[in-house]
């Protein structure tokens, strides 16, 4: 069999080219042609980029691998850059291009989610033109469409309720948190996560909680900011507990800017290493490999410093894993255009799906 | 920070997740009951697995029992399962362990635990040996007749002094282990060191072994004045954990080396002590534990510090 020829699109100083690489190496002793995001954005256009990597390449059938452009700094700013050209109401291009590095502050994720938007649109145009004109076939792992999808939290739920899938409820919401904490009292719902709308990852997550018939509240969030309100937020490591009225009105304002939305926040079961959820990793329609994911938080997410938990020591593992599992391939379903991603799964009775990657 | 894990074995016993339909299994393990997310939406409550418990063949046989999450359990307060408890007494023949509202953080802030009055529980079961609480608010142990305990442990995010006073009312010539989480002042904690002095006294707890004066707000008067107490001489485990103990406070420990001498088990952990304070504590007793001291939040002209559990 010819071996594949695979183009990837990513950070190449980043371990996930490394890992993807190596691994392609290991199959078929071949290399990837890489392109970089630096590259993409740096000045001249993603076509001439892309015809410049794909000169040499005479392969009637390529695969297209789209990496995550996280973790550079001149990436993400590029991509603000990019974004305000479409969205300046926040942020003029001038002070885009001037923005400072500061590790962990959460913003402007609707500019870096609109830039990456275009890059992807690019990729794809220039793909679809690039298989008329050489009357080749080309392959995404992942769709630059589906992709979109996944970056877009609250877009990623709407399709996934459409199709049927089991999602934690969506509850309306409003921009002012006082209206906004009334309305939940009315509607006697006393837990929500409140998600920005864009990114991946636990960045800009609120875990709200309401104590019926009185006025207090407690959130969880991984959003830290350093004791004093107005100022700006960093994302951090440590989930952080607030239960000031104004502390979390001014939370929750912040992620509203991010276009929040809100869904309901459903309780986790638990295994001996505290409440657990599932990552489940869906190639090619069929789940493939499944990491039950142990928190001490709300926020389950593995670089948060939760564990890996055995999913085995619990009485009912193979009915909740084969749940888990059908769940998954019925997400795959929904996004056809999607081969190889992360489902993100909540096990209880009936297995909901509180977000992909 | 607050609680995250179940308890693994309760009373020495590991536990059954009882089963309203299948009945106890092995009523040689603790049972534990539970009214989780998907059950209180189905419409299950806790006082029909209650009764189911109670009209179990094997109910006289369980010697310990857990009440964990109920349906809306942020407003609906435990005291009809107190109630029920106390009032069908004698389908409980062997009980003489029981933990009221053992939640987690998922099910529950442990400062909204709507607890309850347990004033008639002293009669209903006199054999009680065990008796574990989590959560603060509407508790009350009303006049304690508690002859028969040997373990006592309230966990909570903010203790009221009032319940700190009932305790140190009553006499307690079996209690071998007293546990108290006092908290924070936004979370139900209302005392001073006044209020905890009372409880330290060899002549109120004359076999008193393990003593946990922990999770408090004012951890360095509690320090100061356990270590000069007269309980000291009978004490094993001495546990001032999750607090907000300073260098300042433990330096009472590093006074007289004599008073911590006879300790299996000193724990400062989960306090604001520094790297230097925690090695010199460190040989104080057979066991010093000093693992994860905390870091205050903030700067250096607003700091704020926080007990272990509070929300």
């Amino acid at each position: 069999m010819k071996a594949p020829v695979w183009v990837l699109i990513c950070n190449p100083e980043n371990r996930r080219q490394h890992l993807f690489s190596q691994a392609l190496f290991a199959q078929y002793a071949v290399q990837p042609i890489l392109v970089s995001y630096d590259a993409l954005l740096e000045g001249a256009s993603v076509r001439e980029v892309l015809e410049s990597a794909l000169k040499s390449t005479t392969a009637s059938h390529i695969n297209i691998k789209i990496e995550s452009p996280g973790e550079s700094f001149l990436v993400e700013k590029r991509l603000i850059q990019l974004g305000v050209q479409s969205f300046s109401e926040r942020l003029t291009p001038q002070c885009a291009a001037n923005l400072p590095y500061d590790k962990g502050l959460f913003r402007y994720l609707k500019e870096w989610f609109l830039g990456f938007s275009d890059v992807l649109h690019k990729i794809e145009l220039f793909f679809t033109g690039y298989a008329r004109e050489k009357e080749a076939t080309v392959h995404y792992l992942n769709h630059p469409e589906v992709i979109m999808q996944f970056m877009d939290k609250h877009d990623c739920q709407q399709i996934l309720q459409n199709k049927g899938a089991n999602i934690p409820e969506l509850i309306n919401h409003c921009v002012d948190f006082k209206q906004f904490e009334v309305q939940l009292r009315a509607k006697k719902i006393c837990q929500v996560f409140v998600k920005a709308r864009f990114g991946s990852s636990a960045s800009g997550v609120m875990a709200l909680r309401l104590k019926p018939n009185s006025q207090q509240l407690i959130a969880r969030t991984t959003l830290s900011m350093g004791g004093r309100r107005g100022e700006p937020l960093y994302n951090s490591l440590k989930v952080k507990t607030y239960s000031n009225f104004g502390d979390v009105a001014y939370l929750y304002s912040a992620i509203m800017a991010e276009e929040g939305y809100v869904e309901r926040w459903v309780p986790k079961p638990s295994l001996s290493e505290g409440g657990f959820d599932f990552r489940v990793v869906v190639i090619a329609g069929q789940a493939q490999h499944t990491v039950a994911r142990c928190s001490k938080t709300p926020m389950s997410n593995l670089h948060l410093g939760n564990l890996r938990g055995d999913i085995q020591q619990h009485p009912q593992a193979d009915v909740i894993l084969a749940a888990v599992h059908q769940e998954a391939e019925r997400v795959g379903k929904a996004f056809p255009k999607a081969h190889c991603f992360g489902a993100d799964l909540n096990s209880y009775d009936k297995c909901m799906t509180s977000g992909r990657s | 920070m607050a609680i995250y894990d179940y308890i693994k074995t309760f009373y020495g016993l590991n536990i059954e997740a009882f089963d309203h339909k299948k009945g106890i299994q092995n009523s040689n393990l603790a049972i534990r009951l539970e009214v989780g997310y998907d059950d209180a939406e189905d419409g299950l409550e806790m006082l029909a697995v209650l009764n189911a418990l109670a009209n179990d063949d094997k109910s006289g046989q369980i010697r310990a029992l857990i009440i964990g999450v109920w349906q809306e359990a942020y407003e609906e307060s435990i005291q009809p399962f107190i109630d029920f408890l106390v009032k069908n007494n004698s389908q409980f023949t062997s009980l003489t362990a029981i933990f009221f509202a053992e939640m987690t953080m998922e099910d529950n802030e442990i400062s909204w635990i709507q607890q309850g009055d347990y004033s008639a529980l002293w009669a209903a079961y006199p054999k009680l040996t065990h008796l574990q609480i989590r959560g603060a608010e509407g508790l009350s142990f009303g006049d304690i007749q508690g002859a028969s305990l040997k373990t006592l442990i309230v966990e909570t995010g903010g203790l009221a002094a009032e319940v700190l006073q009932q305790i140190a009312d009553a006499q307690w010539p079996e209690l071998e282990h007293l546990e108290l989480w006092l908290g924070d002042e936004n979370y139900g904690w209302n005392g001073s060191i006044k209020d905890v002095q009372p409880l330290l006294s060899a002549e109120k707890f004359p076999q008193l072994k393990h003593l946990s004066l922990k999770n408090s707000e004012i951890q360095d008067d509690i320090t100061v004045q356990v270590i000069s107490s007269d309980l000291m001489s009978q004490l094993s485990v001495l546990d001032l954990s999750m607090g907000l103990m300073t260098d300042d406070g433990a330096e009472a420990l590093l006074a007289d080396k004599s008073k911590t001498e006879g300790l299996d088990v000193l724990d400062v952990s989960e306090n604001y002590l520094s790297d230097a304070m925690s090695m010199k504590l460190s040989d104080l007793a057979k066991t010093v534990k000093v693992q994860e001291q905390k870091i205050p939040d903030g700067d250096e002209d607003d700091e704020y510090r926080y007990v272990s559990v509070s929300e």
